[in-house]
């Protein structure tokens, strides 16, 4: 047992350890070492990460929860305590494994990605810094940690988007990255809040096992006084907005494809496994309390459903590859929020939940980590051998990087899901559970994204690597062993991991909660992975006729002026940038802002003017007394003598 | 010849003092106004001693005790003059104004 | 001494002498014809000290104001100013204010004295001998409690410091030359 707790602290603070070795010791000159010191403590990382999962489910505790050690952070009240714990149940150490694989990984590519960077070791501290700051989230046994370590990520995810801070774009990304997702997480910090009023713990095992009957009575809310059960209901609300704005959710899904100005392996690992799936995660482990509320998970299951047809509609049209990919990892983490939504179940005015949902959704959690990851790894590879992001520069990349082509070819079927292939269970386990929910329309749209799916992801892959190439720049590629060896250790889970993972996952994934009201299920659908991998087989024939028979008109197919202008929409992704900039600027810089600014300009400036004059007008009053005149203090004097002498009351 | 008429008669002169100090530029024109004051303060004493029932002795002395001290403050201010006169070569109020800085 | 009607004709007098030596001290522009108004003034309180019987104040006064403070005040005069020539005009505005000043303390004599009944009820009624040289000299070095011994010592002492600060202060310093 104390080797366990002597690995997760290992596994937790040699990310830190990088960080502040990078931070401190090799913040400017000594190139290679930064990277080594991440790699070398990111690959003991993993290694004890993989120690205690092996250990948890070797040692018949599984799927039991188990606190490895666990401080006291901060004291608000007597009963309220803020801790700093290591979580150990089946979710997070999930989470913890794949985090910090991914993270060695990326750590590994960017020592090749990122050799001619000035800023290289600056690169290594700030992913440093972000894996730890993400391993923290996962383990967290607390709202309050997890919010901790969730602004932690906010910070470090700043700091690698805008890496390229010379660049304007980057600047404007990191920026709209930071902002939109504070936006959100002050929603999140009101939620605690809220919750930690009414239940008074931050714990996630207490508020996983709430009972609804023990709460009566109301809460005055300053403006408001609500129920304590509304109030609950709110907080839900309000703790899934965190998650609504770190996982991008529609309609705050923009600042995700900006964040594609940072660097790749950065994209790679943000958007794979980490920050982004955080909101999901979060739901994921308040699953039991959210549950409780029905409303919510229909809202989380409509926003995820929308977001994922949304930016699979955008994706097809798409020309630079990293924007492919984050639409792509939008879509994905729709599925995700779905999954976990279609849970509730509302039958005759009762509900129930459908444990399959909340499964399904860790297991894309999982087979979605590795193969987001590696196409994100592919992307970037693509990109240094070619030195553009554009398709239109591609193509025929085939028999130059055969390995990259190989990883690719699993990436995509992965992610098309396919069989054997790893997204092929998850998503599949993500169908029946909505359809087994009864919840057909969002069926309906979840297998018309994964035709959609299919369809762009083999669009990317086609006019990537097939065809002839249409640029000078791919003519002499060559494909960096560096850059290839990284992308095969991911290519292994994202082939085999569904398969591997899917016999853990019934064991040990449920819902982990008694007092659920679980839902039997009434229909079986076996058919729907036949179906399901029936539409990806046409997609990908759809894809491969568009872009990779052999009299494809590819140049017309990717030139976007004479399109009608549906396809403009979608091509700029229906103006979302637009509007949130003409919000910004009208509204908030226009509006509000100037209003402000003129009452600080004239109001508050004017009063501190006012003061200032009043001051000065006294200093220089008290100042010409000062004259050194000695008759005018004579006078004064005598003065002071006649009115003391007036105005006082003397005993006479 | 009552108290209220000595009272009277000291209250008038120490107002020509107070009105010579202040119009005065000269420092020893500034110190006869200023001995004018005090004596028009030994008055008070003095009537009071003669008109009240109380101990008039005492009274006569306080006066005596006034002049013993005018006679010190001279000394020590006709001293300062000197001095000063011999720094500064002005007996302006006006002109000296070190005091200021 | 006086017939009380000729007696009051006589304070008044002195009083209009006394306010007038006073004045033209103040007003006149040569300092040391001020000074010697100054003398006039003094002698003529002298006399009112005289006339309210304290004979011996009135000697002291005549000795130490009128022939000590004031000849050394016209020594000082005749070494700074040669003569008491240099004579300072001063604006018209700050004449008001000080007279405006000087005024007022004709307001604080109403305020004061002829709004206060109770002065009316004095009549003099101290002691023929109240002020001489025996009674004086007696309470001054009385050691009893309502002796002056320590006060006429202090003072003794402080003409002395005094006299000794001014000789210091007044001294040609070695540096100056």
């Amino acid at each position: 047992m104390n080797n366990i707790i002597l690995m997760s602290y290992l596994s937790l603070f040699l990310p830190f350890l990088a960080f502040l070795i990078n931070a401190l010791l090799f913040h400017s000159s000594r190139k290679k070492h930064a990277a080594y010191v991440s790699i070398v403590l990111s690959g003991f990382g993993f290694l004890s990460a993989l120690y205690i999962a092996v250990f948890y489910f070797q040692s018949g505790i599984a799927p039991g929860k188990l606190i490895l050690w666990e401080h006291l952070f901060l004291k608000f009240t007597d009963s309220l305590h803020a801790h700093f714990a290591f979580l150990l149940d089946p979710l997070s150490i999930m989470m913890v494994v794949v985090v910090s694989f991914i993270s060695f990984v990326v750590n590994l590519y960017s020592l090749t990605y990122m050799k001619d960077d000035p800023s290289f070791s600056r690169f290594f501290t700030f992913l440093s810094l972000f894996s730890f700051s993400m391993l923290g989230l996962v383990v967290a046994s607390n709202l309050f940690q997890m919010f901790f370590f969730w602004e932690l990520v906010g910070i470090s995810s700043y700091l690698l988007i805008g890496f390229w801070y010379q660049k304007p774009s980057a600047v404007k990304a990191s920026k709209q990255a930071f902002v939109l997702t504070r936006f959100a997480d002050s929603f999140f910090l009101l939620g605690i809040v809220l919750i930690s009023y009414i239940a008074s713990t931050f714990s996630f095992e207490t508020l996983n096992s709430l009972s609804l009957s023990h709460f009566s009575g109301s809460i005055n809310l300053g403006f408001i006084s609500i129920s304590k059960l509304q109030g609950l209901f709110l907080s839900s609300i309000l703790i899934f907005i965190g998650g609504w704005g770190k996982s991008a959710m529609f309609p705050m899904h923009i600042w995700l494809p900006n964040a594609m100005e940072g660097p790749t392996p950065v994209s790679s690992i943000i958007h794979s496994a980490t920050m982004v799936v955080a909101g999901v995660y979060l739901v994921a482990r308040l699953f039991p309390f959210f549950a409780l509320f029905p409303s919510t998970l229909h809202l989380i299951m409509v926003l995820g459903i929308i977001t994922a047809v949304f930016a699979a509609v955008i994706a097809i049209t798409q020309k630079d590859i990293k924007r492919i990919l984050a639409f792509s990892t939008l879509s994905q983490l729709g599925y995700m929020l779905f999954a976990l939504g279609v849970t509730s179940v509302v039958l005759q005015n009762e509900s129930f939940i459908h444990p399959l949902g909340y499964s399904a959704s860790i297991f894309h959690i999982f087979t979605h980590a590795f193969f987001k990851c590696m196409l994100f790894l592919i992307a970037g590879s693509l990109i240094h051998a070619v030195h553009s992001n554009s398709l239109e520069a591609m193509g025929g990349l085939k028999n130059k990087m055969p390995w990259t082509y190989a990883a690719a070819i699993i990436g995509v079927l992965a992610i098309s899901g396919l069989p054997p292939f790893s997204g092929f269970f998850s998503k599949d386990e993500i169908l029946i559970a909505a359809f087994q929910s009864e919840h057909f329309i969002v069926f309906a749209l979840a297998l018309v994204t994964s035709a959609l799916t299919a369809f762009y992801m083999f669009r990317f892959f086609f006019l990537a690597f097939h065809g002839k190439p249409r640029s000078n720049s791919t003519a002499n590629v060559k494909e960096s062993f560096g850059l290839s060896f990284p992308i095969l250790l991911l290519a292994i889970p994202s082939f085999l991991g569904g398969y591997a993972f899917k016999k853990l996952l019934f064991q040990y994934y449920g819902p982990g909660s008694n007092n659920l009201n679980v839902f039997e299920k009434s229909m079986q659908g076996d058919w729907i992975p036949f179906a399901s991998s029936f539409i990806v087989l046409v997609s990908i024939f759809l894809a491969w006729y568009f872009y990779a028979r052999p009299y494809a008109k590819i140049q017309k197919s990717l030139d976007s002026s004479n399109r009608p202008r549906f396809y403009k929409w979608i091509y700029h992704q229906f103006y979302f940038d637009e509007i949130y900039d003409a919000l910004v600027q009208q509204f908030l810089f226009k509006g509000i802002a100037q209003t402000i600014r003129f009452f600080e300009d004239y109001i508050i400036g004017g009063l501190l003017k006012l003061f200032l004059f009043v001051i000065q007008k006294l200093g220089s009053l008290v100042r010409e007394l000062q004259s050194g005149w000695t008759p005018f203090y004579l006078g004064l004097m005598i003065f002071g003598v006649l009115m003391w002498s007036l105005i006082a009351k003397l005993p006479i | 010849m009552t108290l209220l008429n000595c009272l009277l008669l000291s209250f008038i002169l120490f107002g020509i003092g107070v009105f010579g100090l202040l119009r005065r530029r000269h420092i020893v024109a500034m110190l006869i106004s200023i001995e004018l004051m005090l004596n028009a303060a030994n008055m008070n004493f003095i009537s009071f001693a003669y008109f009240s029932k109380g101990d008039a002795s005492a009274g006569a002395i306080f006066s005596l005790f006034v002049i013993a001290i005018t006679a010190c403050e001279m000394a020590i201010a006709l001293a300062i003059v000197i001095a000063m006169y011999r720094r500064t070569h002005s007996l302006d109020i006006d002109s000296l104004r070190g005091l200021h800085e | 001494m006086f017939p009380t009607e000729l007696k009051d004709l006589f304070f008044y007098f002195i009083s209009a002498l006394t306010i007038t030596t006073a004045l033209a001290t103040v007003l006149v522009k040569n300092v040391l014809q001020s000074a010697i108004f100054l003398i006039f003034s003094f002698v003529a309180t002298a006399i009112i000290y005289l006339m309210l019987h304290a004979e011996f104040i009135a000697i002291s006064q005549v000795m130490v104001y009128a022939g000590g403070v004031v000849i050394f005040v016209i020594f000082t005069i005749l070494l700074t100013s040669h003569l008491g020539e240099t004579a300072f005009s001063t604006k018209v505005p700050r004449n008001f204010i000080a007279a405006f000043l000087g005024l007022s303390f004709l307001g604080l004599a109403y305020r004061f004295l002829f709004q206060n009944h109770s002065l009316l009820s004095y009549t003099p009624s101290a002691p023929l001998d109240y002020a001489s040289l025996k009674s004086i000299a007696f309470r001054l070095l009385s050691i009893q409690s309502n002796g002056f011994v320590i006060a006429f010592e202090l003072i003794g002492l402080i003409l002395f410091a005094s006299l000794i600060a001014a000789v210091s202060i007044a001294r040609k310093q070695k540096e100056e030359k």
